[in-house]
């Protein structure tokens, strides 16, 4: 059975419609990536999937229940954790605290240690306030607070808009060791290159609608064109 | 020291300790606005209505006034719970003006409740001889154990609740939730459940406002207004979402009260509401603003 599965998923902003009819599914311990243009829903589907956005019942299974129109804060509790796009670090909190309250609800594998282990950077920065961080230290911030919660399924939403390739690089080269704890991972990346280099299997969104799906190496590069661009 | 300087040393110090007593009266009232963005403009008659709530178990049901007043602070919290869990958290949003509306109504029902049920009559909490006792400072100035006790009981309140905000586990989930809802949300914090925690740590605190109050002073079902204006503008002269910040705009509001009432006895309540304006004038953003956005 797989970890997740989406049936028909559909969402709104309002009358606009954002999403039509998605159906995908991730295995334990796979990494999907979705691409997409600019406003194709892929934030809007991480966003869904994690309970920011409403969803009806039976749209959604995670390991076997049905989260359709669950709460953002009970999908935390299951094991189905988002990093959310821009960071959305806690201002008013150190480093340190912003880990701390990602293991707010529920905890287990991954520890502060564990965190700075793989983010030393945020060792040494641990009391400043985490707005103080770079750009990727911030990143990594989100991260780590995110993994503070013990995922199961790890939605990662643009986590290289932003940043400096080289950055970009360090925060991917967490993405084995997380792996490695058995999370299942979906990255919604623009940069195509990175997201097949680490993906298991890929899908495109194009307006709103699933327009490709498959493992990178079957892609064909005009294929992943076509239904990137539409055309 | 000449008579005359030790007259207004007299006068600012009964100044600072009515200013512990406002402190107390705004320490929920930002707690609540920092954390949801709600202004709650029951607060003062939510005051009132735990004063008498301790008048009750002291009076009626026989228990010992200090003894209600350590059973009317977690009936008030419990009470603040599910006011909000139940009331208020259907009307927050985008909107800022349901949760206006529906604690303006709350006033005027909390009001009109307690005029049914106590009548309109002036009363006072019953705390036998400590009202009488004074502490005497030297020089000829002395001050009441009441409002010794009452500033006492601010900062006790205030350093209590800071340990709570940056030691705990609940505190950085209220910081957080004050920081970013959705977010929050995403680490698994139940925001509503949040939001009722802080109403009822604010009514926990009006309770001791209540005490304070009653044991000071004369109430009526209608004192609760009066109340909420000193309140906000020991929070706004303070800055809004510091509690330190609070205990100072108290003072600001207590010694611009007991000078203006030392010139003129009349001037009292006016001198306190003309420092406040003073103050929006110089210092829009208060003396501690936490944050500069």
């Amino acid at each position: 059975m797989a970890l997740l599965e989406t049936h028909d998923l559909t969402a709104f902003y309002g009358d606009f419609q954002a999403l039509f009819g998605i159906s995908i599914a991730v295995e334990n311990g796979e990494t999907v990536a979705i691409i997409g243009a600019n406003g194709a829903g892929k934030s809007t589907f991480l966003k869904t999937l994690a309970g920011l956005l409403p969803s009806s019942p039976g749209t959604i299974r995670f390991d076997g229940a049905d989260i359709g129109g669950a709460r953002a804060f009970d999908n935390v509790a299951r094991g189905l954790v988002l990093v959310p796009e821009g960071r959305r670090l806690f201002p008013s909190l150190s480093v340190e605290e912003n880990l701390l309250v990602g293991g707010h609800r529920r905890s287990g594998r991954w520890t502060l240690a564990r965190i700075y282990e793989l983010f030393p950077v945020l060792a040494e920065r641990r009391h400043q306030p985490a707005t103080t961080l770079s750009g990727g230290q911030q990143q990594m911030c989100a991260i780590g607070r995110a993994l503070m919660a013990d995922p199961r399924l790890l939605l990662c939403d643009e986590i290289s808009l932003g940043l400096a390739p080289i950055v970009i690089r360090d925060i991917y080269a967490a993405l084995p060791t997380i792996k490695a704890e058995g999370a299942a991972v979906i990255i919604v990346e623009q940069d195509i290159v990175q997201a097949l280099a680490v993906s298991d299997r890929v899908y495109c969104f194009q307006e709103g609608r699933m327009t490709l799906s498959g493992k990178p190496g079957e892609l064909t590069r005009d294929a992943i064109h076509a239904a990137y661009f539409g055309i | 020291m000449p008579a005359a300087l030790l007259v207004w040393l007299d006068t600012v110090i009964q100044g600072i300790l009515l200013g512990g007593l406002y402190a107390l009266y705004a320490t929920g009232l930002s707690l609540i606005f920092g954390i949801m963005r709600l202004v709650n403009l029951a607060h003062g008659d939510l005051i009132i209505a735990a004063a008498f709530l301790i008048l009750a178990l002291a009076q009626f049901a026989g228990v010992d006034t200090l003894l209600a007043f350590a059973i009317a602070v977690p009936v008030m919290f419990a009470l603040g719970y599910l006011l909000q869990r139940y009331l208020l958290n259907r009307t927050l949003g985008e909107d800022i003006l349901p949760p206006l509306l529906v604690t303006f109504g709350l006033s005027i029902v909390i009001q009109n409740g307690l005029l049914e049920g106590f009548s309109a009559d002036t009363r006072r909490l019953p705390i036998g001889s400590l009202a009488g006792i004074s502490v005497p400072l030297g020089g000829g100035i002395a001050v009441g154990i009441m409002p010794l006790l009452s500033l006492a009981a601010a900062i006790v309140v205030i350093l209590g609740l800071n340990q709570l905000f940056y030691r705990t586990r609940l505190g950085r989930a209220l910081r957080a939730t004050s920081d970013d809802t959705g977010t929050a949300q995403l680490m698994g914090i139940n925001n509503q459940n949040i939001y009722a925690i802080a109403m009822g740590l604010a009514l926990a605190v009006c309770a001791v406002a209540a005490f304070f109050l009653g044991s000071r002073s004369t109430f009526d079902p209608t004192t609760g207004p009066a109340r909420l204006i000193y309140a906000f503008e020991a929070v706004i002269v303070g800055g809004l979402g510091s509690l330190w910040g609070t205990l100072a705009g108290g003072f600001v509001i207590g010694v611009a009260q007991t000078v203006g009432a030392r010139i003129n006895p009349e001037w009292q309540i006016l001198s306190g509401h003309v420092a406040f304006l003073v103050v929006l004038i110089l210092r829009p953003r208060g003396f501690f603003p936490r944050a500069f956005d």
